[in-house]
Parts: C-alpha cells; sequence; structure tokens
C-alpha cells in the first residue's frame, strides 16, 4: 500500500467530523484523512506511539488541522507540542475553530500556527474549504496561504466583522 | 449616641480627625481641650511625650499640639521621633512655647519639623484658627482618599465584568456555535443527500432549520463583533475613504445596484477597518431598504467644515420615521418585517460603537418614503498632520479607555 499524501484533523466533535468526512467525499477528495479525537492521542499519532505505531496504516501528516477547544490538553498545547517537537516541527498546522475572538487568533499565530481558519457553517462554504486544502495537499507548489487565502483570518488583525452575505 | 456629645467616639469615621494635645500639666490640657472643644473633632489628650508616641503608633492625627518644655522627653525629642516614623511622617505639629523662649529655640523647632507654633499665655481664637486650619486639611485630605478609594473599587469591577464579558464571549464563541454548526450542516446534508426523498412539506421543514440555524449564527457572530467593539483597541490613523468604500462594497452584493461616489473624498483619521465596517454597513442598508423590485441607487458624497468630515450615504429606499430614527442605533432594533427585509438588527448599533471607538459621530435625515440619509463624522487627516500629535491624541486616549 503507498502512502498518498495525508493529513491528521484534530477534532473532538463528532458532527464536525462527520460533517468533514461528507465534505471531503463531496468535493472528490482522496487524501487520507485521519482522526485524532483529543490532544493525546494526536501527540500519540504524531509520535508513532501505540496503537499508531504502523506508519504504513498511519503515516506522518504532510497537514495538521487542529481544533483549539479539546478536552484535556488544548488545541494550543498540542500546536505548542508539534512546534517543539523535532519529528513534527516542520509539519504545517491551520487552526480550525469556532472563535474569531482576536486573542485565539493572536495566540494561535503567536505559537506557529501557518493559518487560522474559523469553521464554516453551512455545507457549501465547507465543501469549498475542504476542496481548498485537498488541492494544497495534492500539490503544496502554491503554498499554504494561498491556497487557503479566502478562509483564513490574517494574524495581527485587530476588530474585525465577518464577511456579512 | 446621636447628641451624646462625647467627641472621641464619634462614630461615623468619615467627618471626623483626631487632633493630639501633649502636654505635662494637666491643668494645661484642660485648658487646651476647652479652647478646641468648639472644633467639634475628637481630642485625646496625653501627659508625656511616650504617650504622645503610642497615640501616634495607632491613630492617624489631623494635627500635634506639642509642649516644648516637659520632663523626660522634651518636645523637641518627641517632634523627631514623630518624623522619623512613617505613619506620622506628614503629621503638622504645632509648638506650644513659653513666653520666655528665645528666637533660637522657635527656629529649633521649625528645624525639627514644626509647622507652626503658639506662645503662652494661649489666645484661644488663634490657637483655635491655626488648629482649624490643619482640620479642615485632614478633612479634605480624607475625603479625597475615600473618593481615591471608590475609584479604585469601580475600576476593579469593571475590570473583573470585563473579564467576565470576555469569558462569556469565548464561550459563546466556542460553545455556542458549534451546536449550530451540526443544525445546518446536517440539515443541508439532509436536503442535497435526502432532498429527492422528501415531498414538498418534508423539504420546506429542512429550508427551515438551515435558515433557522445560519440566522442564529449571522446573530451570535454579530452580538460577538459587537461586544468585541467596545473591548478591543482602536488604532486610529489618516485613511482614504475611497479605500474603504471599494472594500466594503466588495463584500457585498451589489452587482444589480447603482453606488454613486460623488467627488473626491478628503483623507480622515479612524481606524481602517472600522471605516470599512461602518461603510459596510450603511451601504448594505442603503442597498437593502427598497420597494420590493426596485432598483437600489445610492450615493456617497462628502461635506468639509474645516474640524469634521461629514460622509452621507444617500439612498432612495423606504425611509424612516422620525419617531423611529433613535431606536434603530440599539442593539436587535428592527422596524421592518425580517422577512421582507432579513438581518439581525444589530448594524446599526454596531454603526455608532465603531464611530464612538473613533470619536466619530453618526445621524441620519429621513422620512418615510423620501429615503434616507445616513451620516458619519470623522476628523480630516491633513488638520491632524498640519498642527501635528496634540491634534489627534485626545481622541486616539478617549478610544483606548472606552
Amino acid at each position: 500500500m503507498t502512502c498518498g499524501p495525508s493529513f491528521l484533523l484534530v477534532e473532538d466533535s463528532e458532527a464536525d467530523v462527520l460533517l468533514f468526512r461528507r465534505a471531503m467525499s463531496k468535493a472528490g477528495l482522496n487524501a487520507a484523512c485521519h482522526v485524532a479525537e483529543d490532544g493525546a492521542q494526536a501527540v500519540s499519532y504524531l509520535s508513532g506511539e501505540p496503537p499508531f505505531s504502523d506508519r504504513t496504516r498511519y503515516p506522518l501528516p504532510s497537514l495538521v488541522l487542529l481544533d483549539l477547544k479539546l478536552p484535556q490538553r488544548s488545541g494550543l498545547e498540542i500546536l505548542r507540542w508539534i512546534r517543539r517537537n523535532p519529528g513534527t516541527r516542520g509539519i504545517p498546522v491551520i487552526v480550525l475553530s469556532s472563535s474569531s475572538e482576536a486573542e485565539d487568533i493572536q495566540r494561535a499565530y503567536a505559537l506557529g500556527a501557518r493559518l487560522y481558519v474559523t469553521k464554516p457553517t453551512g455545507s457549501a462554504r465547507l465543501r469549498e474549504l475542504v476542496g481548498a486544502i485537498g488541492a494544497y495537499v495534492a500539490d503544496p507548489e502554491p503554498g499554504l496561504e494561498k491556497a487557503l487565502e479566502r478562509f483564513a483570518t490574517p494574524p495581527a488583525q485587530k476588530v474585525t466583522g465577518q464577511a456579512r452575505p | 449616641m446621636a447628641g451624646g456629645g462625647s467627641p472621641e467616639e464619634g462614630g461615623d469615621g468619615g467627618n471626623k480627625v483626631n487632633i493630639l494635645i501633649v502636654d505635662d500639666q494637666n491643668e494645661n490640657l484642660l485648658a487646651l481641650e476647652a479652647i478646641l472643644q468648639d472644633l467639634g473633632q475628637p481630642i485625646v489628650k496625653a501627659r508625656s511625650g511616650d504617650e504622645a508616641l503610642r497615640h501616634l503608633y495607632f491613630e492617624e492625627y489631623a494635627v500635634v499640639l506639642l509642649d516644648v518644655r516637659m520632663p523626660g522627653m522634651d518636645g523637641y525629642e518627641v517632634a523627631s521621633y514623630i518624623r522619623s516614623r512613617p505613619k506620622s511622617r506628614h503629621t503638622p505639629i504645632i509648638f506650644v512655647t513659653a513666653f520666655d523662649d528665645s528666637m533660637e529655640r522657635v527656629s529649633k523647632a521649625y528645624s525639627i519639623g514644626a509647622v507652626d507654633y503658639i506662645q503662652k499665655p494661649i489666645n484661644g481664637d488663634v490657637l483655635r484658627s491655626k488648629v482649624k486650619v490643619f482640620v479642615e486639611l485632614s478633612l479634605k485630605s480624607k475625603s479625597l482618599e475615600r473618593e481615591i478609594a471608590e475609584r479604585k473599587r469601580v475600576e476593579e469591577e469593571l475590570r473583573a465584568s470585563n473579564k467576565e464579558l470576555e469569558a462569556f464571549s469565548y464561550s459563546v464563541s466556542h460553545d455556542l456555535r458549534a451546536p449550530l454548526r451540526a443544525l445546518a450542516g446536517f440539515s443541508e446534508a439532509l436536503l442535497e443527500d435526502y432532498g429527492d426523498r422528501l415531498d414538498e412539506a418534508g423539504r420546506t421543514f429542512a429550508e427551515r432549520i438551515v435558515g433557522g440555524a445560519k440566522q442564529m449564527d449571522a446573530l451570535i457572530l454579530d452580538l460577538l463583533y459587537f461586544s468585541r467593539l467596545a473591548r478591543e483597541k482602536v488604532t486610529l490613523e489618516p485613511l482614504d475613504p475611497q479605500v474603504a468604500i471599494r472594500d466594503a462594497l466588495s463584500l457585498l452584493h451589489a452587482d444589480d445596484s447603482e453606488v454613486r461616489v460623488e467627488g473626491a473624498l478628503p483623507p480622515v483619521v479612524g481606524s481602517k477597518v472600522l471605516v470599512t465596517q461602518v461603510f459596510q454597513n450603511l451601504l448594505s442598508n442603503a442597498l437593502k431598504f427598497v420597494p420590493k423590485g426596485e432598483r437600489p441607487i445610492v450615493t456617497v458624497r462628502s461635506e468639509k467644515d474645516g474640524e469634521r468630515v461629514r460622509f452621507w450615504v444617500e439612498d432612495k429606499g423606504i425611509g424612516i420615521a422620525p419617531e423611529h430614527q433613535e431606536r434603530i442605533f440599539r442593539v436587535f432594533e428592527q422596524l421592518n418585517h425580517s422577512k421582507l427585509y432579513p438581518g439581525t438588527g444589530i448594524g446599526l448599533a454596531i454603526v455608532r460603537r465603531a464611530m464612538e471607538r473613533m470619536g466619530g459621530k453618526v445621524g441620519l435625515e429621513s422620512a418615510v418614503g423620501a429615503g434616507s440619509k445616513f451620516w458619519i463624522e470623522l476628523p480630516p487627516a491633513e488638520a491632524a498632520r498640519k498642527s501635528g500629535e496634540p491634534q489627534m491624541r485626545p481622541r486616539a486616549d478617549s478610544a483606548r479607555n472606552s
């Protein structure tokens, strides 16, 4: 079994995981998506500890999508761990959070998140986001910032509103 | 007790200050007490330097009347102890000296830290007025202290409630939106994946769920933004309103409408993000509130009167009756049926708060059926540049404090 591009979704909400997987299949995304249900599982997965020691089945992802509000170890703690651990330091992390609070955004970028994306409400926009992530995982050449330009909240943005449709 | 009269027990604590009189002769103490009684403040008597210092150790005094000649520790010695202690370092001392005391002794008293002196035999009126000055001074500084303490308490409360508000926003952001995402996401999934197996009514029901969830999400986002607007720092800088309007329009669906910008709009001082947001909300309203089926026509123009630049956003829409013109700036106010004109009812509240944070103003002229003319005012950019920093400072500061 060849090891194609894959990414790790760190998300404790079953509903969000289900919607994400559905959006993946709707967007025709082929990349393998592994899910960690909490911070501890994410660390085990990324360290290749049991039950994730088989790197063929559980490959090191080329991208981590990280929720901030997780049980026990918070998303920010996991982010710090990923950035400090030599084996994972090179993997880009996208924070995928409900929050559009400036504090969350600033802290995420300060700890080394590549991008901060607010979770979309509604299937159409989620599908677009998943599509853009898939396109990046398949071909990282244009760069992550470019690929997710339409979805990310840039750092150091002060008081901001949501684009109102 | 009321009318009881014992000054030492002066109970209310707020409007009383203590006077300390120090003399080794009991009859002198009684004489001083008789003179000062009229001031209505508690008087504490000490028969020696030791006793005086003990009192000063435990209590605050508005003023100390200190006899110079006392057996054991004399007045000078007591005064230097009083000065050396942090608690009484600033307590005023009036020396009571004998008639035959030389100028040399008087000047020594001053050098140790006396603020005044009075000679025996004592003139009651003179002593009373001298002591009164210090009593009043002490009362005033006490009331100032109270005021400062009160202000500190209010600030502390404000800080605490701000913290609470932040925690509340945090939990709304993270926890309240998650179930809504599930509601909107799965009802849409239901429509997309199983819509063909539902009949007309079934599809309508699912659409209502989607609509409700999305409306609630929009409300939550607007409310969060509104509360964030009060807390976060606002940076004021010169900006080009044309750019703000262009950015605002790019976020609106204005393809089937006409937005005219008349003349060149002068640069102003404000926050780029907030000015864009304000134009976005005003333009969105101007484009939205037109009679059904009519094509919106919106004009943006500016007026300048030296100190302020006023921008007008004018539409030919349905207009607003004068009696509702104040109400529309409040949170959750919607004048029109949300079926005809969907929205959250927070847009104009956001406009007003954003303008306040930038030290600007907002207002309108309108009548039912005659369209609405909303205006916002901001300081011009070149005025700030010409007179330099001082012009901008107060506004930037006031914004930071709020």
